[in-house]
């Protein structure tokens, strides 16, 4: 990891330690974030039992324990605050916000941000998953055609399986860069959507006059 | 028929039925009857054999004027729906019975004439009549008096209901149209955009709703309970979408209740 965003870490530490020095912060709702070299993050949220070691010192303690020989980066964050709204299906592309700098951070700023490459592949291995349970649901019913010899319905079970296996490579991911607009899109061939897919914005009502 | 024999000071209903959709009508006609003070039909049938057009003229006399048309068209579903609807049949909220649905279907030639054909028709009767017009889908149910709607057409140039509560898309199942220069020059653009892509499914609510905010009408919002799916007591029209989901359990329900021997609509 780079000097500036070692940096970066120990500055967000710091300010938790002092935090947790005047009070505001409880062990409780604070975990340790270490972060491996490919950014993925490791939590430790059982720090209720501290020693008397100052809170930095004790950061850099815990890493040594748990990752002895490793170039792991560590920080202490408000683990209530960062992580329990986070998608937990996401979990493996939760990063460190580097592009974070503590002066000018605003409520809405998280110290930890999805890796939307991460996000959008799981996302289209979920869309994949529920396309191929579609398709085993339409092999029966192109069987149940087939025994009743109705043509018709055999030619169309063909179609609709052939739009469903072309399905993923029609779908250009790229144009979802928020989790937002990731987590609200569903395959309109797949709908009904799973209950984990986010409801659209409703937008507001329109005014009588136009 | 001609339009003299229109009330000119109450709006038309006007209603497109192709064959398959002729029980259905029935039953529309039954409730409307029966549920509606002053009214008058127009309607436009689709391959509709000329004896059934007149056997329903001869039970309902409120059918003022009807126009036919013999078109061939492809019944096979081969075909999918233009974004954003989804590309197949399917709902996750009604309460589908008949299709004993699956997992959906796609759409064919003949369903998305059938559903575009009104817009292409709707300039004509603007221009053959002075009176406004009231399109309702005939697979709906009228449940209370809609009278309410003329007196909104005095001051409005367009009602319309939302496709669903707070959604600000505009319905195409229910649309009141005030008879005035503007919206027979809005009517007239929507049918020339809907005439190129006449077998496409969706294309109506795509163009409708585009060049109804796209343009100066003055449109007054039905209100949510306008229009509803659930069959309450107080709401005015009872949808039931039936081409695209099939026939609901509560539709089913409806026209069990006026014994229209529905074994044989499906």
């Amino acid at each position: 990891m780079d000097q500036e965003n070692t940096h970066k870490l120990n500055e967000v530490t710091m300010h938790h330690c002092e935090l947790l020095y005047r009070g505001e912060l409880t062990p409780e709702q604070c975990a340790i974030a270490h972060i491996t070299p490919s950014g993925r993050l490791f939590f430790n949220k059982n720090i209720r039992n501290i020693t008397n070691l100052p809170w930095d010192q004790f950061v850099r303690l815990e890493k040594e324990i748990n990752f002895p020989t490793q170039d792991i980066s560590s920080v202490l964050i408000h683990w209530n605050r960062e992580c329990e709204k986070l998608n937990q299906g996401f979990r493996e592309g939760w990063r460190f916000n580097f592009n974070l700098y503590l002066n000018q951070r605003t409520s809405d700023m998280k110290y930890i941000t999805y890796d939307m490459n991460y996000c959008r592949a799981h996302w289209l291995q979920l869309i994949r998953l529920y396309r191929n349970s579609a398709l085993r649901q339409l092999d029966i019913e192109f069987t149940m055609a087939l025994e009743q010899s109705d043509s018709e319905a055999v030619e169309e079970i063909g179609l609709i399986k052939n739009l469903l296996r072309e399905l993923p490579k029609n779908i250009d991911m790229l144009q979802y860069d928020t989790y937002e607009s990731l987590v609200t899109f569903w395959p309109t061939i797949l709908l009904p959507a799973p209950d984990f897919v986010a409801p659209k914005p409703i937008a507001p009502p329109r005014s009588d006059d136009v | 028929m001609t339009s003299d024999d229109f009330n000119k000071n109450i709006p038309i209903i006007y209603l497109v039925c192709d064959i398959d959709y002729y029980n259905y009508l029935q039953c529309f006609l039954y409730f409307a009857n029966k549920n509606i003070d002053d009214k008058q039909f127009h309607i436009h049938f689709i391959n509709t054999p000329s004896e059934k057009i007149d056997s329903i003229i001869r039970t309902y006399p409120c059918i003022k004027n009807t126009t036919c048309e013999y078109t061939q068209l492809n019944k096979k579903n081969n075909r999918t729906a233009l974004p954003p609807f989804s590309p197949l049949r399917h709902s996750n909220r009604m309460f589908v019975n008949s299709e004993k649905k699956k997992f959906g279907k796609l759409y064919s030639e003949k369903e998305a004439y059938c559903a575009n054909v009104r817009f292409l028709k709707i300039p004509g009767i603007l221009e053959q009549y002075s009176n406004d017009i009231i399109y309702i889908d005939v697979d709906n149910i009228i449940n209370r008096d809609i009278h309410i709607l003329y007196k909104h057409m005095v001051e409005y140039d367009l009602l319309a209901a939302p496709c669903l509560p707070n959604d600000p898309r505009l319905s195409t199942t229910i649309i009141g149209i005030k008879n005035n220069k503007k919206t027979r020059s809005v009517f007239r653009k929507m049918s020339n955009e809907i005439h190129e892509n006449i077998l496409d499914w969706g294309t109506d609510h795509i163009v409708y709703n585009r060049l109804i905010n796209t343009n100066d009408i003055k449109i007054h919002i039905l209100p949510d309970d306008f229009i509803d799916e659930e069959y309450r007591a107080d709401s005015y029209i009872w949808i039931n979408h039936l081409t695209m989901y099939g026939l609901s359990d509560k539709y089913q329900d409806v026209l069990n209740e006026v014994h229209l021997h529905t074994d044989t609509m499906l």
